[in-house]
């Protein structure tokens, strides 16, 4: 009768855990909740061990029936020789439940084995593409999970409890799931309500946990069927069931933890420390407790230390009820008073154009990597690998006059590459948190907007020559201008426009001609070239003038000289003649020869002389005694009167 | 009993708990809701709209709220190629802020989801952009001229076709503002070039204005430097000049014998010519080497 009682209750829990595992379903994925999803594959697998169990406790009963039949048997015909040792063909239901115990077990533990694995794929997968549960379904998925927490509670520890009898222990494989079933129906009330209440990660959290539970009670399952490989057959030794997880049952039943613990601490102690006044004391308070300890949690909830750079709102059920500043301040407990705190006086940063987000975490720590020099030339904070789209440059309008009269057939523009750092801090709290959604990024989207309208109506060399100061002024005073229009309560703090140049990208590069960035660089070579021409003119000039003053001071001094030389000649000439006139008059030929004589000696004084004293015979004679004449010389015919 | 206590009071505890959140629900500061009440929108003054604050509710399905953020929210799309007027492309990037001005047609128009109405906006301010783009020159979008700018009336346009198309969405269109402007690739590269070809001619007018300067210069020194050499070399003829003149005064004592005078030039020339290197042939009858060759002392 109670064999016939336990396989109903198996049965039962069966189609309770059934009908659950369906609800949870649905409930999970209308609330969003992928702790909801893990909770279902545990009572999923729960469904099939039950219905196993269900099965194999069928066939123990139809052996035990089938056992009693044969000794009835036996006993009317009297003859136990007749049929002693029957053949096994006379015990079909005993054959049937070991042929199932030997081939249908182990296949069925593969089974769920395989069943563990696809859940954790299923569950892992809906992870990755994790949101915050939807609060549409909430309550009422929070409603139905507590009732399977109590209903799995109340059936799971009825049936533990019956299988602790002799005979009823295919009810516990099943009676461990609605047990563990429980335990997870009561952690997803407590991920929904988290979620419900502003805590969403909750619900991530817990489906890990139940996860790793999966886990490890698949990994307990294939090592479980490894050694059931090679365990020793003893007939009459009964074995642990394949497909019941002392994993699960240690987690549906910690009672039994709780047990083991003490044991082990009375081992570990040498005395019976479970039985001490503590211990005792600790096991009957712990619920009082932990009671104990939630109501100061909530009661901790009534106030709040808001800090020096902070600022807060209180709502009072959802609707704003005071501005806190910072310091000690009381409120109502939760879920009655709720505070939202704001660094208001923290400056933030953003940076237009600049996306790559490992560039922008990657702190300046001063090392020699860190402090690179940015040129115009090469790759620096701008673009991003991630976001093609955003590798762009910024179009500047042209000034040129040749492009604006060519502009029905070109597109007049240029093109530059910007990051323009933008801080700001919170003017006006109430603005930025009640009236804009996210308003970071609206302000974002503003600023790169008065970028875009700056840059296309100004020209580049302007914009990167002397007008790059009025344009990080105007460019700050239009974005704070945009934001108070739509009250977005910040205060613009800073905008940089040193990262401003030519477009650098691999596009722009050309093995014949560089970059633009490059071509601009040129020009600076070209106008240092130039002005080096220049100055090597002017330093001509320097020499050339002032040179040519000293020659004309020169000549101008040269003919002053000759001339007074001259007259002063002229002069003394003159005079000299008067005296002259004088000796001639007195012996006209003695004065011709004596001067010619005086002037002769005084004017070959260094000349070479040769005299021909036979101009026939050509002798010659030499009165220096120094270098032959030469023979041609010999011929020349000269007149004695000379 | 004690146990029973405890056990009753957490029980009562989570019973109001439960209670609370089945029979209540709060809207923050920063939301509006709609009630329904097995499936029709509880109004109240022709207004479903619930504001921030306490309110009550029965359990599903006789009751459900939906709530939703009713601050500025702001989307933006694709950068998207469009034409001018003159059929020239442009990529362009809009931006919308919007807000939820009637929470039951939002409801109604997306179920109350912010990305569907983020989906339904795409398409009405894609359809607009394109369209208002098309009526304005490339010059009005880009260029250095300010009367030609018409950025405010482009973005006023285009808010006025998305809010006039989401009219009955129960949202209101606040502001749709250019984000980003640029050019197709293909158009990039040839502006690269253009950009290049212009800094190359600049380097060619620096380089040349350069050489021009430095030639100007060079010419200026050296037509400052003839002219006083020139002038130097005019003065000293002059006075070379007046030297010859001042000179000829004195020479009209050579007037009184000019045989001796000639005499006189001639050896002082003789003397000048025979200063240097001079290799002198003679004959030994020359005076006054005809000593070397007539010993007798008589003879003169």
């Amino acid at each position: 009768m109670e064999q016939q009682n336990s396989k109903k209750l198996g049965l039962i829990n069966s189609l309770v855990l059934l009908g659950i595992t369906i609800a949870a379903l649905f409930l999970a994925l209308k609330a969003g909740s992928t702790a909801g999803l893990a909770g279902v594959v545990l009572l999923g697998i729960g469904t099939l061990v039950g219905f196993f169990g269900f099965i194999h406790s069928h066939l123990i009963d139809r052996e035990r029936v089938e056992t009693l039949e044969m000794q009835e048997l036996d006993r009317t015909r009297g003859n136990e020789s007749l049929f002693a040792g029957a053949a096994e063909d006379a015990y079909p239901a005993r054959n049937a439940r070991r042929q199932f115990e030997k081939w249908v077990v182990p296949v069925f533990s593969v089974s769920v084995l395989l069943g563990q694995a696809i859940g954790l794929w299923w569950v892992y997968g809906e992870l990755q593409e994790w949101a915050a549960p939807a609060e549409d379904g909430a309550v009422l998925s929070i409603m139905f999970f507590a009732l399977f927490m109590v209903v799995l509670f109340m059936m799971g520890k009825y049936s533990a409890g019956l299988a602790r009898m002799d005979g009823q222990d295919l009810l516990r494989p099943g009676a461990n799931y609605m047990l563990l079933g429980s335990v997870v129906s009561a952690a997803v009330v407590l991920a929904q309500a988290a979620s419900f209440f502003g805590y969403p990660a909750w619900d991530k959290g817990l489906t890990w946990a139940v996860l790793v539970v999966v886990a490890v009670s698949g990994l307990e399952n294939l090592i479980t069927l490894v050694l059931e490989i090679y365990r020793p057959r003893i007939d009459d030794k009964k074995a642990r069931l394949l497909y019941e997880s002392r994993l699960i049952g240690l987690l549906g039943q910690p009672g039994g933890l709780i047990s083991t613990a003490a044991q082990a601490l009375d081992y570990q102690f040498g005395f019976k420390v479970s039985e001490t006044w503590f211990y005792k004391y600790l096991e009957q308070k712990l619920a009082l407790i932990i009671a104990i300890q939630v109501v100061m949690l909530f009661l901790s909830s009534s106030f709040v230390v808001i800090q020096p750079n902070e600022e807060a709102f209180l709502e009072r059920f959802g609707k704003r009820n005071a501005h806190l500043g910072p310091g000690f301040s009381y409120k109502l407990p939760w879920p009655i008073d709720k505070v939202y705190r704001y660094k208001t006086s923290e400056i933030q940063n953003f940076v237009l154009g600049v996306m790559d987000e490992n560039e922008e975490t990657k702190p300046n720590t001063g090392s020699p990597d860190d402090v690179k020099v940015l040129l115009w030339t090469s790759q620096h904070n701008h673009g991003s690998s991630k976001d093609p789209e955003q590798n762009y440059n910024m179009i500047v309008a042209s000034s040129d006059v040749s492009l604006d009269a060519a502009a029905s057939d070109s597109v007049p523009v240029n093109l530059l590459t910007v990051s323009i750092p933008v801080q700001y801090r919170i003017k006006n709290l109430t603005n930025w948190v009640y009236e804009t959604d996210n308003a970071g990024s609206l302000l974002q989207k503003l600023s790169m907007r008065e970028v875009t309208r700056h840059l296309i109506g100004v020209d580049i060399n302007d914009l990167m020559g002397s007008g790059r100061t009025k344009a990080q002024e105007d460019l700050k005073e239009s974005i704070q201008e945009q934001a108070d229009r739509i009250q977005l309560g910040a205060e613009i703090v800073f905008v940089g426009l040193q990262d401003i140049h030519p477009p650098v990208g691999q596009n722009e590069q050309s093995k014949a001609s560089g970059g633009v960035a490059e071509s601009y660089e040129k020009v600076n070579v070209a106008q240092l070239h130039s002005e080096t021409n220049r100055l090597g003119a002017l330093q001509y000039k320097a020499g050339r003038v002032p040179q040519s003053q000293a020659n004309a001071a020169e000549i101008l001094a040269t003919a002053s000289s000759d001339s007074t030389n001259k007259v002063a000649l002229a002069k003394a000439e003159a005079a000299r003649f008067a005296h002259q006139i004088t000796a001639f008059s007195a012996a006209p030929s003695v004065y011709a020869t004596r001067s010619k004589l005086e002037t002769f000696q005084r004017a070959t004084q260094g000349a070479r002389k040769y005299i021909l004293s036979d101009p026939n015979k050509n002798d010659v004679i030499n009165l220096e005694l120094q270098d032959k004449l030469r023979s041609d010389m010999l011929d020349v015919t000269v007149d004695p009167n000379n | 009993m004690k146990k029973n206590q405890v056990t009753l009071t957490i029980g009562a505890f989570l019973v109001t708990i439960f209670g609370f959140m089945l029979l209540t629900f709060q809207v923050r500061q920063t939301e509006v809701a709609i009630k329904t009440r097995f499936g029709r929108a509880v109004q109240s003054d022709g207004k479903a709209d619930l504001g921030p604050g306490f309110h009550f509710r029965l359990p599903w399905p006789v009751n459900e709220v939906y709530v939703f953020d009713n601050r500025i929210q702001s989307s933006e799309w694709t950068f998207e190629e469009t034409g001018t007027a003159e059929g020239k492309p442009i990529l362009i990037k809009v931006f919308v802020t919007w807000k939820i001005n009637d929470a039951l047609k939002f409801f109604n128009s997306f179920s109350g989801d912010l990305a569907k109405a983020n989906v339904v906006l795409e398409g009405k301010v894609r359809s607009a952009q394109n369209a208002v783009i098309g009526e304005y020159a490339f010059n009005n979008l880009v260029t250095t001229n300010e009367q030609d700018l018409k950025l405010d009336a482009i973005e006023k346009d285009m808010r006025e076709r998305v809010g006039s198309d989401s009219k009955d969405n129960g949202i209101e269109v606040i502001m749709v503002g250019i984000k980003r402007l640029g050019i197709p690739e293909s158009v990039t590269s040839a502006v690269f070039e253009r950009m290049k070809a212009e800094r190359q001619a600049r380097i060619q007018e620096i380089e040349a204005e350069g050489d021009r300067q430095a030639k100007t210069i060079k010419a200026e020194a050296d037509l400052e430097a003839n002219k006083i050499l020139a002038q130097a070399r005019a003065e000293a003829i002059q006075i070379s000049g007046e030297a010859e003149a001042q000179a000829a005064k004195y020479y009209e004592v050579f007037k009184q014998n000019p045989e001796l005078a000639n005499f006189l030039f001639n050896r002082k020339a003789l003397e000048g010519l025979l200063k240097d290197n001079s290799t002198l042939i003679l004959d030994p009858n020359t005076p006054p080497f005809n000593l070397l060759t007539q010993p007798s002392a008589n003879k003169p």
